[in-house]
């Protein structure tokens, strides 16, 4: 396992995914960093509540969905092009080894995509001035946007996986993402929609029962999605 | 410039592609979403449109660039189609060969663009047409207003003429794909608050072209003038840089 681990991080390393992670992840901190700027200019007293607040709706509800859905379209495109797949399968490693490694290594880009953009509003926070403590509830809420994001994860992984054609998975993803600028502003309904569980736990103030119900659905579902994912992946035809 | 048999051959390989089912299932999806906040949320949101002077039908299309963001979001799909279209050629190493028949470079770039414009044009038309039955399963009380969806469907075709440009020339120009996905999703973000915060840079800004095709809510001219300013812009780059470029 640890062997095909390597490999994959292999492939990935010179593909332009990580940079592409890197930058998108800073592109709400940013934002962030320039508005809090104007207030502090303005005489106005900020703080690293303000700074979340201002960069977290962008990265939960665009920058987040697209790294997950470019994330593993590339991941597995790597295999597609060139009859990958086949020379791949065709040594003696186990399906659900090579089913399960991918997708641990997507799930590490995007838990390294959410560190990313961790490290880089503790540092524009820093850099704004900001002299009161963190506050560490952000910092958690940071881990429990990784967990909610987990169905949309399996979810890309999935489709992939399953189509060879590259549009399939980013036009779905990309649908799948749109309705969520509508659902996360609803207070009753966002429950019903899994896209829209990042942005949901990114705004709550605390862990209440909703957000406790969203987080057992983000690890049950994904849970069930994978298995599914993994059948259908064994029982595929390698030629 | 045009030539039949190469719009022919390129719709051809694109016959049994998934780019039709993208093409259709987006826009369905989008007005299935569309229909259930109207369902939903009708009441509530008739009251507040009403203040501003705004129907039954203005309310829809307000939704579906408003709230669900479609006029912005749609750059994000053209470069899919684009990334498809192209993709076709680089994945079976068709490109070269296309390249190497004695077809001028101009006219296979043209070709490309139109294939490229006529899906997003299939995704407009049926998010369009989804929007009027949205309105009528909903039992609108007003009487359709046929030329509001006819304005509103043309500026669109005319705003994103422009992307469609631009991802013609990029999806060209890198084989891989994330590149110009990130272009299109950084041209989404700076069109979410770019016609708002500042309207006079939004009118030279291409990604947010598409969203002056609401009559009542922005200066549809920006969408006639910039789609085609910007068309001709990127295209004249494109064909350029195309025609110059080395095929091996």
């Amino acid at each position: 396992m640890t062997s095909i681990l390597k490999i994959e991080i292999m492939k990935l390393k010179r593909s332009s995914v990580l940079s592409m992670m890197v930058s998108l992840a800073l592109l709400p901190i940013v934002s962030g960093y320039y508005t809090i700027g104007k207030f502090i200019a303005l005489g106005d007293n900020a703080s690293w509540d303000d700074l979340y607040n201002f960069s977290i709706p962008i990265y939960t509800l665009v920058i987040l969905p697209t790294l997950i859905i470019i994330s593993f379209a590339m991941i597995s495109r790597i295999e597609y092009l060139n009859n990958g797949w086949k020379q791949y399968l065709c040594l003696p490693v186990s399906k659900t080894k090579i089913y399960i490694s991918k997708l641990l290594i997507g799930s590490f880009l995007i838990f390294g995509s959410i560190l990313v953009y961790c490290v880089g509003y503790i540092i524009a926070g820093f850099m704004n001035g900001l002299s009161q403590p963190i506050n560490y509830f952000i910092l958690l809420k940071l881990v429990g946007i990784f967990v909610a994001s987990l169905p949309v994860v399996v979810f890309q992984y999935f489709l992939s996986m399953r189509f060879a054609n590259l549009g399939l998975p980013l036009g779905i993803g990309f649908t799948f993402m749109l309705p969520n600028f509508m659902v996360a502003g609803s207070d009753k309904y966002y429950i019903f929609y899994p896209w829209s569980y990042p942005y949901a736990l990114g705004k709550a103030e605390a862990f209440g029962m909703m957000e406790i119900t969203m987080l057992v659905i983000s690890i049950v579902v994904p849970l069930l999605m994978f298995l599914f994912g993994l059948k259908k992946f064994i029982s595929k035809d390698i030629i | 410039m045009i030539s039949a048999s190469l719009i022919k051959s390129e719709f051809g390989k694109l016959k049994r592609s998934s780019i039709w089912i993208v093409s259709i299932i987006i826009p369905i999806i989008i007005n299935i979403f569309l229909f259930i906040d109207l369902f939903l949320r009708y009441d509530n949101l008739i009251v507040a449109a009403r203040k501003k002077g705004l129907n039954s039908w203005e309310l829809l299309i307000k939704e579906n660039s408003g709230p669900l963001m479609w006029l912005n979001f749609i750059s994000v799909f053209i470069a899919v189609i684009a990334i498809m279209v192209y993709q076709v050629e680089y994945d079976q190493g068709s490109m070269k060969s296309m390249l190497s028949l004695p077809i001028s470079k101009m006219k296979i770039f043209f070709t490309k663009f139109i294939i490229i414009f006529s899906f997003s044009c299939i995704i407009v038309t049926i998010n369009t047409i989804g929007l009027v039955l949205v309105g009528f399963i909903m039992n609108f009380p007003e009487k359709l207003e046929i030329l509001i969806f006819i304005k509103y469907f043309a500026f669109q075709c005319l705003g994103i003429m422009g992307i469609v440009a631009i991802h013609n020339w990029i999806s060209s120009l890198f084989k891989n794909p994330i590149v110009p996905i990130t272009i299109a999703v950084s041209g989404f973000i700076v069109s979410l608050g770019l016609p708002h915060e500042l309207p006079e840079v939004a009118k030279f800004f291409p990604y947010s072209h598409p969203i002056h095709s609401v009559e009542f809510r922005f200066d549809t001219n920006v969408a006639l003038i910039g789609g085609i300013a910007t068309t001709i812009i990127f295209f004249t780059i494109g064909i350029i840089e195309f025609s110059q470029r080395d095929i091996l």
